[in-house]
């Protein structure tokens, strides 16, 4: 399961609404680089990266459940996903591993899951997710 | 300590993109900005175990002082210098019958990775050829479109210069 849910931390962002280019992420989206934002029904939100982003996602002040970047190498096919955004900054491993799963659910296959430091205290680093555990 | 990342760069258009970049998505780092290689090499020597990655433009020429002497070249000798020496040294306590090193190379212990963003192609690849000579991770991007670039192609830059030589670690090392 994830997290507790969380909203983007700057309060101005809360005016914003949601920008028409945001979609429900889905095997037929096209290779590129986007920021996500997982909603409190567990569906992935995608918008191609651009900046600031992540509060536009969902909009409104809308609280997410897990938040950063992901790329889209061929269609179905995620190369790398990760917890960076600066609006949410969310902190934990397990949580992207229960994004890693929620992906292959709907069918993609997923590559590298790196996760960044929120402290800044160490370099990125690969997260390795328990296949035993079950992390949904 | 938090990791540091340093940028050497002149234009202040470019250099406003990249801050407002890295506080937005890189918040977590302290970040370092300079338009004068000196001052770069001396913050590389005082927090050098800090440094996750080094960006160097070449041309400085919109410094206050137009300047044509100071490129970021000077920045990529001393760094090609610095990682001779430090091989000399292994070599010598090799030589004296030290183990040079015990350990295996880490992440914290590999040389930080260097980024090239500059759009004087000629100059760039005598930087990128010194640095990788001296066992540098380079990655090189061509400014391009205003400071779009900054948004795509550095920040892919940047995510593959911090995660070279990334280490694995569990997602299960965190309290429930």
């Amino acid at each position: 399961m994830f997290g507790k849910r969380k909203q983007p931390g700057d309060k101005s962002d809360h005016v914003l609404p949601q920008d028409p280019d945001s979609r429900t992420l889905t095997t037929a989206e096209v290779t590129g680089d986007y920021v996500y934002v997982v909603d409190e029904q567990d569906e992935v939100h995608v918008l191609p990266q651009r900046n600031h982003g992540h509060p536009v996602v969902l909009g409104s002040g809308l609280p997410g459940l897990y938040a950063g970047e992901l790329s889209i190498d061929l269609p179905g096919s995620i190369g790398e996903v990760n917890n960076l955004s600066g609006s949410f900054r969310f902190r934990s491993k397990r949580s992207l591993c229960c994004l890693a799963e929620r992906l292959r659910v709907l069918g993609f296959r997923v590559g590298e899951l790196v996760w960044y430091p929120p402290d800044g205290s160490s370099r990125p680093a690969r997260l390795s997710c328990d296949p035993m555990r079950g992390y949904s | 300590m938090k990791k540091l990342i340093a940028v050497l760069e002149d234009n202040e258009d470019r250099r406003a993109a990249m801050s407002d970049w890295l506080r937005e998505r890189f918040g977590m780092y302290d970040h370092h900005f300079t338009d004068d290689p000196y001052e770069m090499i001396a913050t590389i020597k005082t927090r050098r175990s800090d440094l996750l990655v080094v960006s160097l433009d070449h041309d400085l020429h919109e410094r206050p002082d137009f300047s044509t002497e100071l490129t970021g070249m000077i920045v990529a000798e001393h760094l090609a210098k610095d990682s001779a020496r430090r091989t000399s040294e292994v070599r010598s306590e090799v030589t004296m019958g030290y183990v040079p090193v015990s350990a295996p190379p880490t992440p914290n212990s590999t040389p930080f990775p260097v980024i090239l963003h500059t759009t004087n192609t000629r100059d760039g690849d005598t930087m990128e050829q010194m640095l990788r000579r001296h066992g540098r991770h380079v990655e090189r991007v061509i400014p391009f479109d205003g400071v779009t670039w900054v948004y795509k192609d550095w920040h892919r830059a940047l995510k593959r210069a911090m995660q070279s030589n990334m280490a694995t670690i569990s997602a299960d090392d965190e309290p429930d």
